[in-house]
């Protein structure tokens, strides 16, 4: 998906954006406070890259 | 000099004034008072609208310039949102996986980083959807993060096999969107059969190579070009003949007159008579 910059601006003016960033604090606050999901992400992507990487 | 009374000057309609020139109640004679005072209301009339035109014109300047800050603010935003529009750009898949809720703020911003890929944090996401659901919600808000955070690992050690085969599966479609778009940007008369291609394909759904629908879609129409070109150049080849073919003797005949028939045939039966 290319966005035009017409695409752009309509995201950034349009309930796009904002919808996004609802989603996003709805996610952040049903989790625990001080839990960090994209460290856990980060471990996992890294396992996976040394997985790959033994073959 | 005599001073005179204006009508539309903002002294002109002064309360005061009204009130000094203004028709005496008790003196008994209307058509008197009435006469004064009708240039006068007229000049308090017209000092209202003055007045009105000006506070009018305060309220037309602010507003413009609560506008142009909101739009020197908007334009900020934009400038400021653009590198984040950027990476939804090329990330469609970060886009769907915000609007399914599965990406938090941290999730967001390791995408954004390249740090993870989008599948890994929507199984990071699953994963902890799956411990909280298990844990319940008074076990899980007395829980520490630490004991989540180990809960999710060990979630995500249960369904390795799963995870990884699914990550295969995303890295090869991954590898085909890209040979795809590579094909594309690297096709200068691309969006010139896209439609076609597209049309291509949805008829036939056991293709999905883009190269041989490109090439397909492409003979086709070369192919037509050729034979309507064909066909044109036949057309202007039977004008050419029909405009070079030689001019002959005239074939015209003289025109008979009635007398003619009866000088070739005789009006006797037997010629020798």
């Amino acid at each position: 998906m290319n966005l035009t910059k017409e695409d752009r601006q309509s995201i950034a003016s349009s309930e796009n954006l904002a919808g996004m960033i609802k989603h996003i604090k709805a996610k952040d606050s049903d989790k625990k406070e001080g839990l960090n999901l994209g460290n856990i992400a980060e471990k996992l992507a890294q396992r996976r890259a040394k997985n790959k990487q033994e073959g | 000099m005599t001073e005179e009374t204006k009508p539309g000057s903002a002294t002109a309609g002064s309360p005061d004034e009204v009130i000094q020139k203004g028709p005496d109640a008790n003196s008994g004679e209307p058509g008197e008072a009435s006469q004064a005072q009708q240039p006068e209301a007229g000049a308090d009339e017209e000092a209202q609208k003055s007045e009105q035109l000006s506070k009018e014109n305060e309220e037309l300047n602010r507003k413009l310039g609560v506008q142009g800050q909101e739009l020197g603010d908007y334009r900020e935003f934009v400038r400021n949102i653009s590198p984040v529009l950027d990476k939804l750009d090329e990330q469609p898949e970060l886009i769907q996986a915000i609007v399914d809720g599965k990406i938090d703020s941290e999730l967001a911003k390791a995408v954004m980083e390249g740090k993870v890929q989008v599948g890994e944090a929507t199984q990071v996401s699953d994963a902890h959807d799956k411990v909280k659901k298990d844990m319940g919600d008074k076990k899980y808000e007395k829980a520490s993060p630490e004991d989540i955070e180990q809960r999710i690992s060990s979630e995500l050690d249960k369904h390795k096999k799963e995870i990884d085969k699914k990550f295969a599966e995303s890295e090869e479609l991954g590898e085909f969107r890209k040979g795809v778009e590579g094909f594309i940007a690297n096709t200068p008369d691309f969006a010139e059969y896209a439609d076609q291609v597209t049309e291509f394909l949805e008829k036939r759904p056991n293709i999905d190579d883009i190269e041989v629908a490109y090439n397909a879609v492409k003979g086709l129409d070369l192919q037509k070009k050729s034979a309507d070109e064909q066909a044109k150049q036949a057309g202007n080849n039977a004008k050419d003949l029909a405009a070079n073919a030689g001019g002959g003797a005239s074939q015209g005949g003289q025109l008979v007159d009635g007398d003619m028939v009866d000088d070739l045939i005789a009006s006797k039966a037997d010629p020798n008579l």
